[in-house]
């Protein structure tokens, strides 16, 4: 049985279609949801979360039916909102507390729950204090929290970075990565930063004005292009020339040269080659690896005969 | 149809095969790990019901400031007090007298009995709802937590029936536990405890369904205002003018005016229709000039607050069904 | 949308002399809180972000170069001309705030327009017009700015601060809300910006992006300048950390042994089928490796260094 399966989901509002008759089927792990901006990503949450029933067609989560089993969808996923949501003046552990009683605990489990995720979201002795004085990352912890006290089977994350800093952003999407590998739970983390995504998820959905542009493992859009990189530190012209000079094809890019361009990568011999070429002018060799495709060239605009190259 | 179960976590302890003890110089060491790791719940999950009581027992200690900071008792426990403070001295006073030989006096002018107490408190009982409304339903929506509520297994209409009946039960305490003193007291301080119970158990139906009436209406009309008025000083300056200025009003038309259709303007002032309900359960004379002077049926008001608390809870529930959380 | 390089074209020539922005041992509190410390760099055309952890003081350097915020101390300049109490600085310079400054029952062609006049603009239709164009909210431009998701309000904000084209134009967090679409076409419109002489500041958390599009970096930390320049010399200057890189090759317990001989290696790891390298002299080591590999007839695959990003800088910077 497929986590999601969604069968020509179709949501229209006045005057706009927010979702057209999108068809896909997902496996638990770690998937990556990106939209563009407009109703077409935060409809999806909804109705996925059995709030929004759907102008036509159907969403299946893990065998409910979003629009005729909603009560029973939600006490199974736990949804991180994008916006605040958190009153200022209770604790992290009053407020969780009360919502895994919210989700359907008993009390006393819900105390205990309470305190054994807050830990696993690395809130300590903050948690007895008000919220109000929380900073932006430990806030986004309490919001995981709440989501996830209830144990249930899916997450959904909206842009779970949200106004962290880099060190916070780190620390959260360790922490996502975590939940979806150690802790068994599928994740779908909605997302606008591609960069986030490709860290952490295997999985990608690709929504564009309400029609489904891509669903495919992430793997898919990072595979490599054929073209190796090699940067040296100084000297790129004379290494180029060198290289012509064997016989091997090469096109300079900012600081690297990029050899191979027909699709099958260099040939056996050419990584001895370019390593002998930079031995011969005693070039210092900083970086030799293959490019990969992004993610972005998903969302750029003018149809990339080479895709957007970028280190990996 | 239900999910595939998860496969058991793994919360294995993994020890060495000793008891777990300290280790002496002489034998080996022993130590075991437990694994602090994610676990899953197993446990019983108690569905809608359960959130809506809690949801209740959460809203009811709210109002009364249970939970929060010291600063958020101060005003509902203050007024709890104000309101019950008349109620026990005026017991104190009867016991009193009892002992002094003068209970009969005291008893034929004291002026507080059940019929009449809420018009001795009902400014404070105004002041609990203007002050404590907006607590329970605004800051759920200042600061966007209902969406926290709503991603989960309660629905919106549950969250209604679930701060309507806390809001509802924290008035009712209000006006009970004075109320209940008085019946105490009014008890305890005769001579004959049993003839004492029997003379006042027949108050206790009217007492309750006044007590009801009013947490119902005046409740009604707090929580539809803060519905409507998330922001804390306008909800309850609201509230406060809509319970003052309509007695106002009707109480200038009644002076200048009688008879004819302007005396059922008595209808929009909330303390006048609580009067005049209390003065048709228990049987007394009206309080208040004004319902006096409208001269309606009893009856009348009984209908009034029936009205208005289903149009007002009605227009609560349509509020949350549409609300962006 | 088009992309913006059409309709940029160069600023206008600055009324005075000296680099774009200078700021000298400028410093800022607040009682006893010192948001910003001492802060000292020169800017020129180009753009250079502004990095830093929360509460670091970007904002308030923002504003202060924005001439909305009074130093406590030091000279903020631009141009030459110091920032504060000088109307005839919100000419040259242009600031897109992060916090929400935008009237939602405007649209955004009024907000535009309105910012055109307070400028006191020969044309503010024009040039509202134009900015929009650039922004590229044509199409909802007569719709409420309430209306509009956070991609297009940051846009707007954009659009308000390019009426006047200004020479200097300040972000703050300009890509938050944006989805990837919108934050490729950002990137693209500040990158031509730059190319026709403006002098760009940003300030981002997504150093990913920082890494793409700025030559230059400026890193706060707890008020005070950490670092600035180019990250990949900032990096080279940290010769207390061992640079990091990973190695593939067609024997890697062989290169390993010839390259831990040689004294600008750290220490070596064999992990995963792959090779970690730490090597304490980063110009001997670049320079060893292809020779070592080649002396011992090994075949190269692949060379990642793994601690040359703006991140891994970042980091290292501000947690000492």
């Amino acid at each position: 049985m497929a986590l999601i399966a969604l069968d020509r989901l179709t949501k229209q509002f006045p005057g706009v279609t927010a979702l057209d008759a999108l068809s896909l089927e997902l496996e638990p792990g770690v998937i990556g949801l990106v939209g563009s901006n407009g109703a077409g990503k935060s409809t999806l949450l909804k109705i996925l979360l059995g709030l929004l029933p759907p102008t036509s067609g159907s969403a299946t989560v893990m065998g409910l039916d979003t629009a005729r089993e909603g009560t029973r969808v939600r006490e199974l996923v736990g949804y991180m909102p994008e916006h605040d949501a958190l009153p200022p003046d209770n604790s992290a552990t009053e407020l969780v507390a009360h919502l895994a009683q919210m989700s359907g605990l008993p009390p006393a489990a819900a105390r205990e729950r309470t305190a054994d995720v807050l830990r696993h979201v690395g809130l300590f002795e903050e948690r007895y204090r008000a919220i109000g004085g929380y900073s932006t990352g430990m806030k986004q912890r309490v919001k995981l929290a709440q989501a996830l006290v209830h144990d249930p089977r899916l997450l959904l994350l909206d842009e779970p970075t949200n106004g962290l800093d880099p060190s916070g952003r780190d620390e959260m999407l360790a922490l996502v990565r975590r939940t979806g590998t150690e802790f068994g739970i599928a994740v779908i983390v909605a997302s606008h930063l591609l960069g986030e995504i490709e860290r952490v998820c295997d999985y990608l959905v690709a929504i564009e004005a309400g029609h489904l542009l891509s669903a495919a493992p992430l793997a898919t859009f990072t595979g490599r292009t054929g073209v190796l990189a090699v940067e040296v530190e100084d000297g790129s012209d004379a290494l180029a020339a060198a290289l012509i000079a064997r016989g091997i094809e090469t096109r300079q890019d900012g600081r690297a040269v990029l050899i191979g361009l027909d699709g099958h990568g260099p040939a056996d011999d050419a990584y001895d080659i370019v390593r002998d070429a930079i031995v011969d002018l005693g070039l210092p060799l900083v970086r030799l690896e293959h490019r990969r495709r992004s993610l972005e060239d998903l969302f750029r605009d003018r149809p990339e005969d080479e895709p957007a190259v970028r280190p990996s | 149809m239900t999910p595939e179960p998860r496969p058991a976590p793994e919360t294995s302890v993994r020890d060495v095969p000793s008891p777990p003890q300290l280790p002496t110089t002489a034998s080996s060491a022993t130590g075991s790990i437990f694994d602090l790791g994610y676990r899953g719940y197993e446990g019983p999950r108690l569905g809608r019901r359960h959130a809506i009581y809690a949801l209740f027992v959460y809203s009811l200690r709210s109002a009364y400031g249970i939970g929060r900071s010291g600063r958020a008792k101060i005003v509902p426990i203050g007024l709890a007090i104000l309101a019950t403070l008349p109620a026990v001295i005026s017991i104190a006073v009867r016991a009193f007298a009892a002992q002094a030989g003068a209970g009969a006096e005291v008893e034929r002018i004291d002026p507080i009995r059940y019929d009449s107490y809420y018009g001795y408190v009902s400014t404070i009982v105004m002041l609990f709802v203007a002050a404590q409304a907006p607590e329970l339903l605004g800051r759920d929506q200042r600061y966007h937590v209902l969406s926290l509520y709503f991603s989960r297994a309660l629905l919106r209409t549950d969250y209604v029936v679930a701060k309507g009946a806390a809001f509802a039960t924290a008035i009712l305490i209000l006006i009970l536990i004075p109320q209940a003193v008085i019946f105490v007291g009014l008890v305890i301080s005769n001579t004959d405890i049993v003839a004492a119970l029997g003379d006042n158990v027949g108050s206790i139906a009217p007492v309750l369904a006044v007590a009801a009436a009013i947490a119902l209406l005046l409740g009604s009309i707090g929580l539809a205002v803060s519905a409507f008025t998330p922001r804390r000083a306008y909800a309850t300056a609201t509230i406060m003018a809509i319970f003052i200025v309509p007695g106002v009003v009707s109480q200038i038309v009644l002076r200048s005016t009688t008879g004819g259709l302007t005396r059922y303007i008595v209808l929009a002032a909330p303390e006048a229709v609580i009067d005049g309900v209390n003065a048709f359960l228990f049987g007394v004379k009206p309080s208040s000039r004004e319902v006096v002077r409208a001269d309606l049926a009893g009856e009348l008001y009984l209908v009034v607050v029936i009205a208005v608390v289903v149009v007002l809870l009605g227009a609560l529930a349509r509020r949350y069904q549409r609300i962006e959380a | 949308m088009t992309a913006g390089s059409s309709t940029t074209t160069s600023p206008r020539a600055p009324a005075s002399s000296g680099p774009a922005i200078e700021l000298s041992r400028v410093s800022r509190w607040y009682g006893n809180v010192v948001a910003v410390n001492e802060v000292s760099f020169a800017l020129g055309p180009g753009v250079t972000g502004l990095l830093g952890p929360n509460g670091a003081g970007k904002s308030t350097l923002l504003h202060m170069m924005a001439g909305l915020l009074r130093p406590s101390q030091g000279d903020v300049r631009i141009h030459g001309r110091p920032t504060w109490h000088d109307p005839a600085i919100y000419r040259e310079v242009g600031l897109v705030p992060e916090r929400e400054a935008v009237h939602p029952y405007l649209t955004g062609w009024q907000f535009a327009l309105l910012n055109a006049q307070l400028q006191r603009l020969p044309d503010p239709a024009a040039a509202a017009a134009k900015a929009i164009q650039t922004v590229d909210l044509g199409d909802v431009q007569h719709r409420q700015i309430g209306t509009y998701s956070k991609g297009m309000r940051q846009r707007a904000k954009i659009a308000a601060a390019l009426v006047h084209e200004p020479a200097v134009l300040l972000l703050d967090e300009p890509f938050n809300g944006m989805d990837p679409r919108q934050r490729l076409h950002m990137m693209e419109l500040l990158r031509s910006m730059a190319a026709a002489g403006r002098t760009i500041l940003f300030s981002s958390h997504i150093l990913e992006e920082v890494e793409r599009l700025a030559e230059n970096v400026l890193v706060v930390y707890a008020g005070r300048l950490a670092a600035s320049g180019d990250f990949r010399e900032i990096r080279r200057l940290m010769t207390d950390r061992p640079h990091t890189f990973t190695v593939r090759s067609s024997d890697d317990r062989r290169l390993a042994s010839r390259l831990v001989a040689s004294p600008s290696v750290f220490g070596v790891e064999l992990v995963d089928g792959m090779l970690t390298v730490r090597a304490s002299e980063f110009a001997a080591f670049t320079v060893l490796l292809p020779r070592a590999a080649r002396e011992s007839g090994i075949t190269l695959f692949e060379l990642r260094p793994t601690d040359e990003s703006l991140e891994s800088v970042f980091a290292y910077l501000v947690r000492r």
